[in-house]
């Protein structure tokens, strides 16, 4: 099923501790880093005063059919300005961050703690959207330009407990489908490292969803997890506002459906799976 | 800095900071600050096929990369008025554009060496030409150039625009086309 106009799975108590959504656009010239100061000062700084620069993060495209098997693509690059940092900006308790940089908005929400709601996608997605009006109001307001996404993404990272690197092995198969942690004989032992990797192309070459299971350690408490991190990400053909969160729509919709199609209903059940 | 050497410095920060996929949503993801990966591939082997590697610039120079940009400083040195017609001097800020956009297309195989001329409106223009199939890239700003395409064999023509952190694939095509006849 790659597509559905049935409702989306739900949980009461998804593994689910970050979220991130974002786009990236085409750059405008008159963006400098004095620009993103200013925005973030004028839009952000009252919710996310906590501020940090890191470098930028650059646009990945995904690329379809033969084209996935040509060599490196080439960009143009202008190289006498020196790249403008990524400015990370945090709220207060942490759990909101924006992130600017000279192509890129990304927003962040984190589940601090065990006893914090889990925030469900409308709201981030309207959180999101008013950022983005935002930025293209400041641009409109600064004449620097015209606000033109090219790519979206949505990415969702899971933590699902489970004790023992020996232990790797039959808790992935406990958690995902694919995975059913069998050899041929008994001559291998456990395995102590399981790192799974998947790629699903969508219909149209909308996009892709990218998965990545992995074996993490916490450093707060030396937990071990199980990180299971979905990124849904697309180019777009129209580039406006509207349809970057089309986009956005389309990669939740896929990161929700592949989340519940790649994981098993024991799981689920563990999870509260309500529809 | 000369120029090379920013180029070269910028080709290392690139390099360094390379968009591997695992590592890209931990640059992302504040979650990501609070665990160590202690089973962490090292690699995937589709991110080759997957992610865009951005080029820039400074290895496997093609041989008559140096030449072009030795026009381009001697354009760069034109006075006001260098056509007769009250031209005005070539702009820096486009010539540095245009250098770095022969500098990135040069990293691809198959172009063959273009033609370089400066324009009337302080721009550079870039002409490829072999039989009946011609192109040209012409930089009108720091970040932005036109290009046009023509196949007189086919009565074929197109024009478009190419700005800064674009994909070069469609001029990268034309330029080939114009290599193959």
């Amino acid at each position: 099923m790659t597509s559905s106009s049935e409702a989306l799975p739900r949980f009461e108590k998804p593994p689910v501790i970050e979220t991130v959504l974002g786009v990236h656009f085409r750059p405008l010239e008159k963006f400098t880093s004095a620009h993103q100061g200013l925005l973030w000062d004028r839009c952000f700084r009252a919710q996310f005063p906590k501020l940090e620069e890191r470098p930028p993060v650059e646009e990945v495209r995904e690329r379809f059919g033969e084209e996935r098997l040509a060599p490196p693509m080439i960009r143009w690059q202008v190289s006498n300005r020196p790249d403008a940092p990524r400015l990370w900006a945090a709220s207060e308790n942490g759990q909101h961050v924006v992130q600017i940089q000279k192509n890129a908005l990304f927003a962040n929400w984190l589940k601090t703690g065990e006893e914090v709601a889990y925030r469900r996608y409308a709201e981030r997605r309207q959180e999101f959207s008013q950022q983005l009006d935002q930025l293209a109001e400041f641009f409109r307001d600064e004449a620097i330009g015209q606000l033109e996404p090219t790519t979206w993404s949505v990415t969702y990272i899971n933590h699902i407990e489970y004790e023992g690197f020996h232990n790797v092995g039959p808790a992935v198969a406990r958690t995902v489908g694919a995975w059913a942690n069998q050899r041929s004989d008994n001559w291998l032992p456990e395995p102590d490292k399981v790192v799974l990797d998947f790629t699903f192309p969508m219909p149209d070459n909308a996009g892709r969803l990218n998965v990545n299971l992995t074996p993490v350690v916490l450093l707060s408490d030396k937990k071990q997890m199980l990180r299971l991190d979905l990124t849904a990400r697309g180019q777009l053909k129209a580039k406006d506002v509207a349809s970057a969160l089309a986009g956005i729509d389309l990669g939740h919709e896929w990161i929700v459906r592949g989340f519940a199609s790649l994981t098993r209903p024991e799981m689920h059940q563990e999870w509260e799976r309500i529809q | 800095m000369i120029h090379q050497e920013m180029v070269h410095e910028r080709a290392a920060v690139r390099r360094q900071s390379e968009p591997l996929f695992a590592s890209l949503s931990d640059q992302l993801t504040i979650s990501s600050q609070f665990i160590e990966r202690g089973a962490q591939p090292e690699c995937r082997a589709e991110c080759v096929a997957t992610v865009d590697w951005p080029v820039s610039v400074g290895e496997a120079q093609c041989d008559w990369l140096p030449f072009v940009h030795m026009q381009l400083r001697a354009i760069e040195s034109l006075p006001d008025g260098w056509d007769s017609y009250g031209a005005p001097r070539p702009n820096a800020s486009f010539l540095n554009g245009a250098r770095n956009l022969i500098d990135c297309l040069s990293q691809a195989p198959g172009v063959p060496k273009p033609y370089v001329n400066p324009t009337r409106n302080g721009g550079v223009q870039f002409e490829w030409e072999a039989g009946e199939r011609y192109f040209e890239l012409e930089v009108v700003a720091e970040g932005a150039a036109t290009y046009y395409w023509r196949d007189h064999s086919k009565a074929d023509q197109k024009e478009g625009m190419v700005f800064e952190g674009d994909a070069l694939d469609t001029v990268l095509d034309y330029v080939r086309r114009v290599g193959a006849s």
